[in-house]
């Protein structure tokens, strides 16, 4: 996979979690991927990433200390 | 039938086949949206306000008619929110058996916590309309 152009290892996550809005459920899924925060280091909100030929773009990064990172994705054209 | 169900039901077939939400129109939904089936309308009827007149036991009713508007897009889901307005507002004028139809607000919801983007617009008419006491199945 590719991130912010370059090439990482990483686990994309891509769990079940409905949205709320009002009173109504929408089916969701949220796009995950788990790294090493050194090799996303220079990763910026839009950034690009690309799994298996699809293409997301960084809207939210998730450091949480102790060298992992959480890269919440959201689907780009 | 109860006049409110008849109401409602008119408002579904009115707003069915509009630009922005095709046939994608559910009366009373409850369960679960798809992500596949946005952009689309859902109808409720929901609190009504009952007035006896002083005319021989008629009844008037104020009723909110409830349309909300469901969109999922990259870019631009509030632009389709108001086209669903659009559609809405132009469509439903009247309703037969309603002698007042009037859109009373407006609101909207943003949400960016799935893989798109997915708002939603909540438009409130009031439809007023009669019945005879203990005949509410027939507006009048």
């Amino acid at each position: 996979m590719t991130v912010a152009g370059s090439e990482v290892l990483g686990l994309l996550d891509n769990e079940y979690e409905p949205v709320q809005i009002g009173n109504q459920i929408i089916e969701s899924n949220v796009p995950v991927l788990v790294c090493r925060s050194s090799d996303v280091a220079a990763v910026v909100h839009g950034s690009a990433v690309i799994v298996d030929g699809d293409t997301y773009a960084v809207r939210e990064v998730r450091k949480d200390g102790t060298g992992i990172t959480e890269l919440v994705l959201t689907e780009s054209a | 039938m109860h006049a409110r169900q008849a109401i409602r039901e008119a408002a579904v077939t009115a707003l069915t086949g509009l630009t922005t939400t095709g046939s994608r129109v559910y009366d009373s939904r409850i369960f679960p949206l798809s992500e596949a089936s946005l952009p689309c309308i859902t109808v409720y009827t929901a609190d009504e306000s009952i007035e006896p007149q002083a005319i021989g036991g008629l009844m008037s009713r104020q009723m909110d008619l409830v349309v909300r508007g469901y969109a999922r897009a990259l870019t631009g889901v509030e632009d389709v929110l108001d086209s669903i307005a659009e559609d809405v507002e132009t469509a439903l004028t009247s309703i037969a058996g309603v002698k007042y139809l009037v859109l009373r607000t407006i609101e909207t919801e943003l949400d960016g916590e799935g893989d798109m983007p997915i708002a939603a617009i909540t438009l409130t008419f009031t439809a007023e309309y009669y019945t005879d006491a203990g005949a509410p199945g027939t507006a009048i």
